[in-house]
Order: C-alpha cells, then structure tokens, then sequence
C-alpha cells in the first residue's frame, strides 16, 4: 500500500476518456472538475466547435467540442457524454473551459519512463497537440497537451467569453 | 267391280233388272199378240164381211134374174109377189152395198161401188119396167129389155165390178192374211229374241253379279283366314311373351329379395353410423370445450406473459437508475481523484478512497450492466414467449373453430343418417309396392297368357268359320294354305306355375325386411329355395304340355 502510494506519487498522474473509440488522456492537474452533460446555451458568431456556455455553479464557462476541433463527425451527446473542466493559462491569467468527451474512463497514473516522447503520426489529429503516446496496460493512450490545443484566436474567443469572475480564480490558485 | 255397292244392292238391282227384261218380254210378247189379233178383226171385219156382202149382193143379183127369168110366165098375183121380192132383194143388196162400202174404203173400191149402185138402179129401173110390160103382157117387149138392157147391165157392168169388187177384196184379204202371218211370224222372232236376249242379259248379269259376291268373299276369307294365322301367331308371341314376362317377374323377385336383405344391412349401417356419429359429436363437443379453456387459459397466460413483460420494463427502469446512480458516483469518484491528485501528497489516502469507490461505482455498474442483459435476455425470451403465444392462441382459436365446425358437420350428419333411416324405411316401403306390382305383373301375364290361349282357340273356330263360308259360297272346300297355330302354346303352362312359386317367397321375404336381419336371410334363402324347385317344376311342365297340344287345341 505504501508502495503503491509512492509509486502514484513519483507518476505523474493522467484522466483517461474517450473520444471516437480512441483513448486520449491529459494532465490531471489541468483538470478542475468532471461533470455530466448538462444544457448548453449556444452563442451565436463563434467557431463551430464552441458549442455555447454552461453555468457552473454561477460561473459562466465556455464548451468546445473536442470532436469537432479534431474535425472528427459530431455525435448526439449521451448519457455517457461528459464535460471534463480544465484550466488554460492564457495572457498569464487561468480560464476555465468545459471539454466536451465521449466518456470518462479512468484516473491512471503513467510513470515518466513509460510515456514516450516520439510523435504520434495520426491522420485525424495534428501532431502539435499531442504530448506523447503512453504505454499502459489497458493499451495505448494518447496524451493530449490542452494548452495546445486551443491556438491562440481560439483562446481569445474563449477568454472573451469566459469574462471577468475568471480572474479572481486564478488568483485564488496563484 | 271395285265400286262400294253392297252385295244385298246388286242381288236387289239383278232381280230389278231380270224383272224389268221379263216386263220387257212380255210386253212385246203380249203388243205382238194383239198386233196379231188385230189383224185378225181386220181380216174377219173388212175382208171377210166384203167377201160376205159381195156375195149376198152375187147372190141377191142372181135372184133378181132368176126371178125376172120367173117371172115371164108368172101371174099377175105372181108377178106382184115377184115384184116385191125384187124390191126386198133390191133393198137387201142395197143393204149389202151399205155394208161393203163401209168395209172397203179404197178409192177404187168406193168407184166400184158408186158404179155398181148406179148400175143396180139402173138395173131395178129396167126391172120395173120388165115387170111393167110383163104386167101390161108384153112379154116380148119385156124380153128385149131382159134381153138387152138387163142382162147387158147385168154382165157387162154389175157383174164385172161385182166380180172386181171381191178380186179386190179377195186380194186385200190374202194380202192381210200374208201380213198377219208375217206379224205373226214377227212376233214369234220377237219374243224368241226377247226371250234368248233376256236369257243372255240375265245369266250374264247372275254370273257378274255372282263374280262379284263370291269373288270379294273368297277374298275376305282368304284375308281372313290369313289374319287368323296372323292373330294365332300373335297370340303364341303373345303366350311367348308373357312368359318372358314371367321369368323378368321372377327375376324382379329374386332382385327384391337382394335388395331388401341389402336395405337391412344398409339400415344397421346407418344405425351403427348414427350411433358413431353421435359419439363424435359427444366427442367433439368435449374437444370444443377443451378447446374453449385451452383458448381461455392461453389468452390468461398472455395476460399473465404481458403484466412479465412490463415488471421487466420496471425493472429495467429501475437498473437504468442504478445505472445512472453508479455512473454518477463514478463521476463523484473521478472527481475525487482528480482534488485528491490535485491536493498532492495530502489528497494520497483520498485519492484511494476515490479509486475504491470509483471501483465500487465500477462494479455496481457493471452488475446494473449485467443486469440490464440479464433484463433484456428475459425480456427477449418473454417477447418471444409472447408471440409464440400468440400463435399459440391463434392455434387454439383455430382448433376452437375447427372443432366447432366439426361438431355442426357431426350434427348434418346426424340429421343425414336419421334421414338416411326414414329414406330406407321409404325404400322399404316402396320395395314392398315393388313386390306387389310384380305379383300383379306376374298374374296379368298368366291372365295374357291364358287370353292367348283362348285366342287361339277361337282362332280355329273362326277358321272352321271362313272353311263353312267358303263352302257356302263357293260350294268348294277350301284349300288355301293355314298358318299354324299350335307349336308356341306350350309356353303357357309354364307361366302359370312360375307365377304361383314366384308369389309365395316375395310374401314372405318383404314384410321381414323391417324385422331382425337373420329372419330375412333365412326367408331369402327359402325363398332362392323355392323358386329353384320352381324352375325344376317349370322344365316339367314343358315335358308334360307337349303332349296336351293337340287335345288343348281343339275348339271348344
């Protein structure tokens, strides 16, 4: 038990999901929440893949759709669906934005060895968003770098939405 | 000949004719007889009192000379008588004159007689004037005038025309004589002629007259004689056929017997089919009912199979909140991890108790998951259960029906067999009339066959009949050939005996049609018996008739 303990301590530690029947996983420490699919308010004269913003719990917060920044087809969102909550640095200053995946899976820790830096060569997804390819064993995960995922005009559009409460959070976790 | 006079008529119309040509005959017989006489009184009353009358007046002349002669040298008393005697003469010549004029009334005759009545007056003139002188005597002076004008007066004018007078007469009467004897002989050739014509005409109208009674006659009894041959062929066909009759009447019989023994067996069919029929029906009404609850109890489990089906549904409600219940625990869980990773060395023990209870939330998942197959498993075999069912019910509701319909047709054919049971109790009946009507046939033709017999008998009368006709007629015996009669009457016998043995076994056997089934059979068997020993008669009785012909066959 104390080894485990340890182990998971010297691993950095991932939140595994899917998203079109393929394991992605991204910092744990980038995440600030998981929630269920909730009602999404659209706002009109955004990119296609923001899909609105959430409430939550007063905050108003943008959604992409991880799907749809990928270029991968759009599917109806599920019970499954979930809206994993992240925190961007942007222009030094945190934002929250809600992720839209297939489904959570999993809270794994990868120890550093075992997360190869080699870029992973996939078709649907740029290169630049990923972070490595981990070898586990429920198979092979791909880790995703959230801040690159978003450039920057997308992150402006984000932040814009996201206003002003924001930046008292990031203080808050300065 | 051929005309339709009856032969009554002609007899009348030739005893008419023969009567007319003896009329005839004695006509001419009696006209030439009088013709005859006639000319007799014509002979008697002219000729001969004109042969008289000139005589007397010869006669009286001759007289009156005598007288004159006489008186020459008579007295005068003498001369007187003589004179007056002269005037009695004179009046009975002239008397005689009268007459003979009346009898001869030719020209020349009347001139003679003019002439002889001048010449007598003459003639008495002279006389008295002779007797005058004689008176006053001068005898010779009375002689010259006798002499001279008397005698000249006497000879050459009275006598002459006396004398020509009676040649007339004379020929006249020989010239009537001659013709009474040609009429005479006339009417002898006449009546002879009538007589041989009257001969002739009526043998020659008797031998038409008889031609045509006898000819006709011997025709209608040749015809006759030759429709008797026919009838006594007809009747021996007739006798043939009857017995024909008789035979199909026993064949009928036989039939009948078969017939009804094969109604009875039919009718215990029935019966038996009745009784079979009813049980179906009992049958199949249980099977119906069975039907009925089977259908019932299958629509209960359809119920029962749906109120399954929507516990399952429940249920899978309730694993859907489980589900729900577990994926929001998970979520709890992660996000556990996520503030106890965040937390770092501090949030370590949490982060476990995360991990357990996202395993938890794991399992309990997985299980609702299970679950949840396990629910649609049954499910799927509920909804498969359902629609077999259904078919089930279908099934069920068609055995329902069927049986249904199976009992109506066991029902119709329970009211056919009863009608199949009254119709072989008509058939029955109607068998029995059959029987009756065949009895009946059977004795008509044994009353035709007798007919047939009694036919022929007055056949043979009748041609004994046209054989006396014949002989009456035409006074021959008759010879034209006679259909015989006799070879087929031996029939008739047996047609008789066949219909007395057929009669006896179709009695019996027909009023046992309706009783049990053996009775029948053994009278059927009787029956087949008897009309066996009927046959057996009937070839007997053929044997022992041949020999009764002849005697059978003479008229009664």
């Amino acid at each position: 038990m104390e080894m485990t303990r340890r182990k998971m301590l010297n691993n950095s530690r991932f939140l595994c999901f899917m998203l079109d029947n393929e394991n992605y996983c991204i910092d744990i420490l980038r995440v600030k929440e998981l929630m269920g699919m909730t009602d999404i308010t659209p706002l009109p004269g955004t990119p296609g893949f923001i899909r609105g913003v959430i409430n939550l719990r007063g905050l108003i917060i943008p959604v992409i759709d991880l799907r749809l920044k990928f270029g991968l087809p759009f599917r109806d969102y599920s019970k499954r669906t979930c809206i994993i909550v992240v925190e961007v640095t942007y222009e030094n200053e945190i934002v929250l934005m809600g992720i839209v995946v297939d489904a959570i899976q999993e809270v794994v820790s990868i120890p550093e060895e075992k997360l190869s830096k080699i870029p992973y060569i996939n078709a649907r997804i740029k290169s630049e968003y990923i972070k490595g390819i981990a070898d586990t064993q429920d198979g092979i995960k791909i880790v995703l770098d959230v801040l690159k995922v978003l450039n920057e005009k997308e992150l402006a559009v984000v932040k814009e939405t996201a206003a002003v409460p924001k930046a008292e959070t990031v203080e808050n976790t300065k | 000949m051929k005309n339709k006079t009856g032969t009554g008529f002609r007899i009348m119309m030739m005893a008419v004719v023969l009567t007319v040509i003896s009329v005839i005959v004695g006509v001419i017989g009696l006209y030439t007889t009088k013709t005859t006489g006639s000319l007799a009184d014509n002979i008697y009353q002219q000729d001969l009192l004109c042969i008289l009358y000139t005589d007397q007046m010869h006669s009286y002349l001759q007289t009156a000379a005598y007288t004159i002669e006489k008186a020459h040298d008579a007295t005068a008393d003498e001369l007187k008588a003589y004179k007056e005697q002269v005037i009695s003469l004179n009046s009975s010549f002239q008397e005689a004159d009268k007459q003979g004029r009346l009898c001869l009334e030719t020209d020349r005759g009347k001139e003679l007689y003019s002439v002889i009545e001048e010449a007598e007056k003459e003639y008495l003139s002279n006389e008295f004037k002779y007797f005058d002188l004689i008176a006053a005597g001068k005898s010779k002076e009375a002689d010259i005038i006798a002499d001279t004008v008397l005698d000249q007066l006497l000879s050459q004018k009275i006598k002459p025309a006396i004398e020509e007078l009676s040649k007339i007469t004379q020929a006249k009467a020989v010239k009537e004589y001659s013709m009474s004897i040609h009429t005479a002989d006339f009417a002898v050739i006449l009546i002879i002629a009538a007589i041989s014509a009257g001969l002739i005409l009526s043998l020659t109208i008797g031998i038409i007259v008889t031609r045509s009674i006898t000819k006709p006659v011997t025709k209608i009894v040749n015809s006759l004689s030759d429709s008797a041959g026919q009838i006594a062929i007809s009747s021996s066909q007739l006798s043939a056929s009857s017995q024909e009759i008789a035979n199909g009447a026993q064949e009928q019989a036989s039939s009948i017997e078969e017939t009804t023994s094969s109604m009875e067996e039919l009718s215990s069919m029935v019966k038996q089919n009745l009784a079979s029929v009813r049980q179906a029906s009992l049958l199949s009404e249980k099977a119906t009912e069975a039907s009925q609850t089977g259908f019932d109890k299958m629509n209960d489990m359809l119920t029962a199979m749906n109120s399954i089906s929507k516990s399952a549904e429940d249920i899978k409600n309730v694993i859907d909140v489980i589900d729900d219940i577990s994926f929001q625990t998970n979520m709890l869980a992660l996000n556990a991890a996520v503030e106890a990773a965040r937390a770092g060395e501090a949030g370590m023990g949490f982060a476990v108790v995360a991990d357990e209870v996202k395993n938890l939330a794991n399992r309990s998942s997985d299980s609702a998951k299970e679950t949840a197959g396990m629910i649609k498993d049954a499910l799927k075999n509920v909804e498969t259960g359902l629609s077999i069912s259904n078919e089930l019910s279908g099934i069920f509701r068609d055995i329902l029906n069927n049986s249904k319909k199976v009992l109506e047709m066991n029902r119709e054919v329970e009211s056919a067999s009863g009608q199949q049971d009254e119709g072989i109790g008509q058939v029955n009946q109607a068998l029995i009339q059959l029987d009756t009507v065949v009895q009946t046939n059977a004795s008509g033709a044994e009353e035709t066959a007798s007919a047939a017999e009694e036919l022929q008998g007055q056949v043979t009368i009748v041609n004994d009949i046209m054989d006396d006709l014949y002989e009456v007629i035409t006074g021959k015996k008759y010879t034209g050939s006679r259909i015989s009669s006799s070879s087929p009457k031996s029939h008739t016998g047996p047609v008789k005996s066949v219909a007395a043995a057929h009669s006896l076994p179709v009695k019996k056997t027909v009023p046992a049609a309706g009783g049990p089934k053996t009775d029948g059979k053994q009278a059927v068997s009787g029956s087949v018996k008897k009309t066996a020993a009927a046959k057996g008669s009937l070839t007997k009785d053929e044997h022992v008739i041949s020999f009764e012909d002849d005697e059978d066959f003479k008229p009664v």
